[in-house]
């Protein structure tokens, strides 16, 4: 029974950082557009938007895998 | 309106002390889903389906602040105020939940009102930009709050204006 629950838990909060990361993806793509238009340069943008992606991402798999298992072996 | 000889300007995200609130909220809420950890690992000798549903409350905590934590930063992190040689846009977005986007003609604008009020916006240089667009109404929806250095856009936005 716990598993299931500790499994739904980690592809849910797993699930979350995928559509979080797509959507600010695609809203600072749009964001890039209107700026490319105003003849704009965002470089330094695009690289700190991959730094923070980055940094979601790992502490995501960090936190939901690494604090799931003492829920599966401990209890 | 002509983009193709549009401009820009400035372009610039708000102020950061829009991150604090929230941000404390959430870590102090992550702090306690934390806390409740150890002390479900201690419980689970005496009572173990206690400290089983004591740990997934503090987990499922502690990951929730996690992601708010980061949709908030997605969501403030981009650049939002954009000055044109044509227009002034300002966008209040937030993933998943807001999508405005504010855009005043700078031909409509008459004045440019900066407001800096108490000693926190004074000392970190922020405040709110309020634009007189005719009419005499003085409603917040013409206006961009925390703006950083807003004396530094009323001149930019002057300067267009002239």
């Amino acid at each position: 029974m716990i598993d299931t629950i500790i499994l739904s838990i980690c592809i849910i909060s797993l699930g979350i950082c995928l559509l979080l990361s797509r959507e600010f993806v695609k809203v600072s793509e749009k964001r890039e557009e209107l700026f490319e238009v105003f003849h704009g340069n965002m470089r330094s943008t695009k690289r700190s938007k991959s730094i923070l992606i980055f940094v979601y991402v790992v502490l995501t798999l960090l936190f939901t895998i690494g604090l799931s298992i003492p829920l599966l072996y401990s209890f | 309106m002509n983009t193709s000889q549009e401009l820009l300007i400035y372009a610039r995200s708000t102020h950061w002390v829009k991150y604090i609130q929230k941000t404390l909220v959430y870590l102090l809420i992550a702090c306690f889903g934390l806390a409740l950890m150890p002390i479900a690992l201690q419980l689970f000798s005496k009572a173990p389906v206690l400290a089983s549903a004591v740990y997934f409350i503090g987990f499922t905590l502690f990951l929730l602040c996690h992601h708010l934590l980061f949709h908030l930063y997605f969501s403030e992190q981009m650049i939002d105020i954009i000055v044109t040689n044509q227009r002034i846009i300002y966008f209040d977005d937030y993933l998943f939940t807001c999508d405005d986007e504010h855009e005043i003609p700078l031909h409509k604008i008459a004045a440019v009102e900066v407001q800096q009020h108490g000693i926190i916006q004074n000392m970190l240089n922020y405040g709110i930009l309020w634009f007189d667009t005719g009419g005499g109404s003085t409603d917040m929806k013409r206006s961009i709050p925390h703006v950083p250095q807003p004396d530094e856009l009323a001149k930019v936005i002057h300067a267009q204006l002239q």
